[in-house]
């Protein structure tokens, strides 16, 4: 008698849940599991420390891929929230898949066609590399007028690979992936062509000279804290949050994910280059802390998750780890 | 049910027979786009949701009608409120063909919507879908009314509405 394959979707909505399953005839019998559910395996806990994904694919008590699907304009820095969930996925070495559209339609005021932000697609591919994980982003394909496609054939690439990727016990060297991989280059060599910008680090990033960094940083840091950049190359990405509007993640966090792989990692040699330096220069520590503690049941720990430091207007914050609430005396474990 | 399930069962309703999704806002998630249709009288459409717009939570089109579907996990007379509003009032529909031309909508080989029949109101059709039995007195209404664990829905179609493609046929 044949062994069974188990499938268990782990979903944080219904419709999408629903719409992945839909993705092969495999996963007919699977079952959908909310992500916040009590009953979760420790597995989706660990997948789920950053942010929650859309998706997450169980075979037989093990995660095999960590999906995340959206449908917004992937123009500017919105889109990057959502790059901490793959970076979780990679680090434990399951396969992930963003499923965006490469341009589409933005409708209002400044009505357009927007190309996705190149530096979204760039640090996935980067995250995955780094990580040694496949990480896919198959194209949201619009219509001629760059409206998204509903009708069912928009997801025809994903699930010809959820087929060859569940056939092939779950490992993602398919036929498929690399039609995905094609399609990822045909349109990452269209939006640099069209936008040379990305090319480039975006205004708000600068790479320093780490010690031309700390000789302008006007007495806010002390020797000892100066000397957890080790790096000789600093890179400041800069978020003008003005106090009163520092407590909203969105839209700005997750970037710093974006920045760390691109900017700050070799990826071939698999180490980190350059320090990371999120400088919030508007803000004071203590408006800060008030506001994005680096309480892990928060999404404002990411903040503390991948820079070296936090540039405040009258701080530089390092070891993040004495900022976390701390137990009372008497606590017990 | 809670609204999700809702709004997922009257989806894949809908597209089991065949029917045309224009627009969908899910509780939560992605899914289908948003139509937005913005409240008359605003010369620009904003970058942010308006807070006086409507949007529909599942928008189909079937046989040259267009169907505006209110989920909600229990029937509320704001949803019959809504719909009136939308599709009562000759500027609401206005802003409604022009949410559905900025997407260029009515261009679709596959959409058989006319104009003419979204500014008349005479190809719209206002959609209840909850958890529950059938209201009375909602005769230019059509409810998909689910029980939970049951597949299929009672569909009542108002004695107002004129003959309806499957499966919003009258029962």
């Amino acid at each position: 008698m044949g062994f069974l394959t188990e499938y268990k979707i782990y979903i944080d909505a219904t419709p999408e849940g629903r719409w992945f399953k839909s993705l092969s005839d495999e996963l007919s019998d699977a079952e959908l599991i909310k992500i916040t559910s009590d009953e979760v395996p420790d597995f989706v806990d660990e997948l789920i420390s950053y942010d929650v994904p859309d998706i997450i694919l169980e075979k037989d008590g093990e995660p095999v891929l960590v999906l995340e699907k959206t449908g917004h304009v992937p123009t500017g820095k919105n889109p990057l929230q959502r790059v901490a969930r793959m970076v979780k996925a990679a680090e434990n070495g399951i396969t992930g898949v963003f499923f965006v559209p490469y341009a589409a339609m933005k409708h209002g005021e400044y009505a357009g066609k927007c190309n996705a932000n190149l530096r979204l697609i760039e640090s996935l591919r980067e995250i995955g590399d780094y990580h040694g994980t496949e990480m896919l982003i198959p194209p949201w394909p619009t219509d001629d007028n760059y409206e998204l496609i509903q009708d069912g054939s928009e997801k025809e690439l994903l699930a010809k690979f959820m087929d060859q990727f569940l056939e092939n016990g779950c490992d993602p060297e398919v036929p498929a992936a690399e039609e995905i991989k094609e399609k990822t280059e045909e349109e990452t060599e269209r939006i640099l062509e069209e936008h040379s910008k990305y090319s480039e680090p975006p205004r708000s990033v600068e790479i320093k000279d780490t010690e031309d960094y700390l000789s302008n940083l006007e007495g806010k840091a002390s020797k000892d804290k100066k000397n957890k950049l080790e790096k000789p190359e600093t890179v400041v990405a800069t978020f003008d949050m003005s106090p009163s509007s520092c407590r909203r993640v969105d839209p700005y966090g997750g970037a710093q994910f974006v920045y760390d792989y691109l900017y700050c990692r070799d990826t071939e040699e698999k180490e980190v280059t350059r320090n990371l330096v999120l400088r919030i220069p508007r803000v004071d520590k203590d408006t800060w802390l008030d506001k994005n503690p680096y309480d892990e049941s928060r999404k404002s720990s990411l903040w503390y998750k991948c820079a070296d430091a936090l540039e405040l207007k009258d701080d530089l914050l390092v070891n993040f780890e004495k900022y976390k609430p701390q137990k009372k005396v008497g606590q017990f474990e | 049910m809670n609204e999700e399930e809702i709004y997922v069962e009257t989806k894949y309703f809908l597209l089991d027979h065949d029917w045309t999704p224009l627009g969908g806002d899910p509780p939560k998630g992605t899914d289908l786009t948003r139509i937005e249709i913005k409240k008359p009288g605003e010369e620009v459409q904003s970058l942010k949701k308006n807070a006086d717009s409507i949007i529909n939570d599942l928008v189909f089109c079937k046989s040259g009608k267009l169907f505006l579907i209110e989920n909600k996990p229990q029937f509320e007379k704001s949803d019959v409120e809504k719909l009136n509003k939308l599709v009562g009032h000759r500027d609401w529909r206005e802003s409604l063909l022009e949410a559905l031309k900025q997407r260029n909508l009515l261009e679709k080989d596959s959409i058989d919507l006319k104009e003419k029949g979204i500014l008349s109101g005479g190809d719209l059709v206002k959609v209840l879908a909850y958890e529950g039995q059938p209201k009375r007195g909602l005769e230019n209404f059509v409810q998909i009314c689910w029980i939970e664990n049951e597949e299929e829905p009672t569909v009542k179609v108002g004695n107002e509405l004129q003959e309806l493609p499957e499966p919003l046929s009258s029962a």
